[in-house]
């Protein structure tokens, strides 16, 4: 078997694992984001944010693993960033966002996994560092909502199916509405009017399907998806009412992996299987 | 939801549950449609068709108020034919003849700026076209010399680079009425990702501090720090546009207009 056959097989086994699935339909919405976008706006900060990840990453995964291995989980993390970061921030906030994201993950992390998302987290800290914007352009935004919205349900529910984390999306989105229509109803509906339409909508879907169902950080068990995925939606709206600022669902999946770590936690000190 | 014993969510379980969230987004959808047309009319309703709103109530107050120039002193046009510089694009064009009067005003297409239109009865001509002084230097020395008096005069606006020149030859502005009265203003300007609070200083009739004294938009008010200066500098509530932060520059600039609309009608 030749050396590039060799590599060919390994690609197509890639592409197969969730990972790599998970890159290819990123890949999809990037495609429909720069039709809407524009590829000039958009290929320099997604190409600083997944470099300067692959950069940090590829050296610690040498380092830990005692071989060359594809940094699969910071291309993720980098396009992440990427595709959730204002394109109108300088490339190098992007690209630093990115690093530390993935060093993060290597900082705060438990026996079995990072306790936190790195995009999320990193995301969160450049709100506070850089006064970084969050647009959500790969939530395609911009897009026309017949177009936008089936992009991310099929391909976010692909990617959910394949990691069995549909009943973590489903409980998120259900108590997630739940609050806001309930808001709705009992106060003023301009409150919270945002979340209904354009971009939070489709922020919303994209962040459920491709950003809550990260496998490290997130429960296996159904009964534990659907108590993660409620907490999830509680602090999300929780930070959008208190606080109103642009992260309010990343502050909800931080809350969310806090609880997952706890739980694997205090498993593992019972004795009980845990499964990361 | 109970998992099913293969591990994968049943077919009519997943149907329930999509079913009920799209239920609850749409009973949330309904309730709050008013409210998101609102906020999306108030998006895409950029400066110039609010400039109109905001040029009413200017202009009510404007010939209201404001004393009628005396005969043989005619007022100076405010607005310069010369290019302006530093003005916003939203802002339409105003040629204006360099013997405009104030029937000419009343013609003039909508300009935001109030500060543009201040007259100076009794005043020399030469006065008049002090008042023609361009947004980038309207704080600078010259406006300074133009309000030492005790009765201040609100000068300018259309920017033009010439101002400076003029400030020199202004006509004491013992009869010019402040185009604002002193005081401090608040105001609020709003989008679809929440709303900002600005305040005013009104001083001598000229705008002297612009700040933000809340920002409630979900995003930092970092972003849009260096417009609060452009206040000042520009003696008026047009503001550049923020790339990345338009929609946070609007409400800050909506929150301009309405103090600035307090500070006039006070």
């Amino acid at each position: 078997m030749t050396r590039v056959t060799r590599m060919r097989h390994a690609a197509e086994r890639f592409f197969r694992t969730p990972k790599g699935i998970l890159i290819l339909l990123l890949g999809v919405l990037l495609v429909l984001a720069a039709v809407g976008e524009g590829v000039l706006q958009l290929w320099r900060p997604l190409v600083a944010t997944v470099a300067a990840a692959a950069v940090v990453d590829t050296p610690i995964l040498r380092w830990r693993k005692r071989r060359w291995e594809f940094p699969s989980g910071a291309v993720l993390t980098g396009l992440l960033v990427g595709m959730v970061l204002s394109p109108h921030e300088p490339w190098y906030v992007g690209a630093v966002v990115s690093a530390a994201a993935v060093a993060l993950k290597y900082v705060a992390r438990t026996r079995s996994a990072n306790v936190f998302n790195p995009a999320a987290l990193a995301l969160v800290a450049a709100y506070y560092v850089f006064k970084a914007g969050h647009s959500w352009w790969g939530a395609l935004p911009d897009m026309s909502l017949l177009v936008s919205i089936p992009a991310l349900v099929a391909t976010g529910v692909f990617i959910s199916h394949r990691v069995n984390k549909l009943p973590l999306v489903l409980a998120f989105l259900g108590v997630f509405y739940a609050l806001f229509t309930a808001a709705a109803f009992v106060g003023d509906p301009a409150r919270v009017a945002e979340a209904f339409i354009t971009p939070d909508v489709q922020a919303a879907l994209f962040f459920a399907f491709f950003i809550l169902t990260d496998p490290p950080t997130s429960p296996t068990r159904y009964r534990d998806q659907l108590i993660c995925g409620a907490l999830v939606a509680a602090v999300s709206f929780a930070t959008f009412e208190l606080l109103g600022v642009v992260y309010y669902l990343l502050a909800g999946v931080l809350a969310g992996n806090v609880q997952e770590a706890w739980r694997r936690a205090h498993h593992a000190r019972g004795g009980r299987p845990v499964a990361a | 939801m109970p998992p099913k014993r293969s591990g994968r969510l049943s077919p009519s379980t997943l149907a329930a549950s999509v079913a009920a969230v799209l239920l609850l987004y749409g009973a949330g959808f309904i309730r709050t449609r008013a409210a998101a047309q609102r906020l999306t009319q108030d998006t895409s309703r950029r400066r110039p068709v609010n400039m109109d709103e905001v040029q009413q109530v200017l202009d009510v107050a404007r010939f209201t108020t404001v004393p009628e120039p005396t005969i043989g002193a005619p007022p100076t046009p405010v607005i310069s034919a010369a290019p302006a510089f530093a003005a916003p694009a939203s802002v339409p064009p105003v040629p204006a003849p360099a013997t405009a009067t104030v029937a000419d005003q009343t013609n003039r297409p909508p300009v935001v700026d109030e500060a543009t239109h201040v007259f100076v009865p009794g005043a020399p001509a030469g006065a008049a076209s002090a008042s023609a002084h361009g947004a980038e230097l309207a704080a600078g020395t010259a406006v300074e010399g133009v309000h030492a008096g005790p009765a201040p005069v609100a000068a300018s606006t259309s920017p033009t680079p010439l101002a400076a020149a003029d400030a020199g030859q202004a006509a004491p502005p013992a009869a010019e009425k402040p185009k604002y009265n002193d005081g401090r203003y608040l105001g609020w300007g709003y989008c679809r990702h929440g709303q900002i609070q600005a305040a005013v200083v009104i001083e001598h009739g000229r705008i002297t501090s612009a700040e933000i004294t809340q920002c409630g938009t979900r995003y930092s008010c970092d972003w849009i720090e260096k417009l609060p200066p452009q206040v000042v500098s520009r003696q008026s509530p047009e503001v550049d546009f923020v790339s990345g932060a338009s929609e946070s520059a609007d409400a800050f600039y909506y929150a301009i207009v309405e103090a600035l609309a307090q500070a006039k009608g006070k």
